[in-house]
């Protein structure tokens, strides 16, 4: 099996560096959990909020409604 | 001990043994059935940054040849011990197995689409903005407000015919097309193609081609990449 690794993406500018974060935190294969960041010295438990890194594309997918019956 | 996650291989396809991960920590690959997954070990969840994330997409990067495309793990898949990882990756090992079918051979390219504001239109732009003689400063704020809604909607709209157009004209030579319906804050349209390595010299070319008959709009293509979006 060929285990070179082939060049990818090379130094990468502003779009890229967007495009990457982009995909490492918002795309790939999922099977547990979520990224979550949570804010040093805000008691984020005591006013019962979560703070949840993802794209608006994300949390678009998640929340629409799903076909029928489902 | 836990484990992060990078990606997932075909069995036998196995990082070289100096390659390190997230924490200097080795990345080694654990095999389930006829599937592995590059991981490294880490006693707990990772919290992302950007280093971080240039070194988790590094490890992909290592895991790509000319014969092996990998699954991607997003940043955050952790596991407290092997037992807790096995059960999860056997649970699923038949859609990784259809999910690496479908992109072998292949990689990632993202286009971006950038509106080029003319001068013209921004100038006319500020001059609404301009209180006409008996209204109020407020209302003029509003009416600027609602116009560069409009004027946004109207470039997220022709954007969004423009990237259909360059998809029509890449037919037969990617994958699959997968289009972001919220293409993000300064652009206008985005999406993310999977193309077969042999292609990616003729994909570029007609990109970039196609960019050059489009002057109202600024083409940013970036890649390859591991198939993070299509996985």
């Amino acid at each position: 099996m060929e285990t070179t690794p082939i060049e990818l993406e090379g130094p990468l500018g502003d779009v890229a560096l967007v495009e990457l974060v982009n995909r490492v935190l918002d795309r790939g294969v999922v099977i547990s959990g979520e990224v979550v960041i949570s804010v040093a010295g805000v008691d984020l438990l005591y006013l019962n909020l979560g703070l949840l890194l993802s794209s608006v594309e994300t949390l678009r997918r998640q929340t629409e409604p799903r076909g029928e019956g489902a | 001990m836990g484990y992060h996650l990078y990606c997932v291989v075909p069995a036998g396809h196995a990082p070289s043994g100096d390659l390190r991960g997230l924490s200097g920590a080795e990345v080694t690959d654990i095999r389930v059935g006829d599937l592995a997954v590059w991981c490294s070990a880490s006693e707990a969840r990772i919290v992302p940054d950007l280093r971080r994330i240039r070194v988790h997409d590094g490890v992909i990067r290592k895991a790509t040849t000319a014969t092996v495309t990998p699954l991607p793990f997003r940043f955050g898949q952790w596991f407290p011990d092997r037992e807790a990882l096995g059960r999860e990756l056997q649970a699923r090992l038949d859609g990784y197995r259809q999910a690496l079918d479908r992109v072998a051979g292949a990689v990632e390219f993202g286009v971006r689409l950038e509106a080029l504001r003319e001068r013209s239109a921004e100038g006319a732009s500020r001059g609404s903005s301009e209180a006409p003689h008996g209204t109020g400063a407020g209302a003029a704020y509003l009416r600027a407000l609602a116009d560069r809604g409009a004027e946004r909607d109207a470039r997220l709209q022709h954007g969004g015919a423009v990237l259909a157009e360059l998809n029509l004209r890449l037919e037969g030579r990617v994958v699959q097309v997968r289009v972001d319906r919220t293409p993000g804050r300064g652009s206008v349209a985005s999406a993310a193609y999977l193309v077969r390595c042999v292609e990616t010299g003729r994909f570029r070319e007609a990109v970039e081609g196609f960019a050059d008959g489009h002057v109202a709009f600024e083409f940013h293509l970036t890649g390859p990449w591991p198939p993070y979006s299509f996985t």
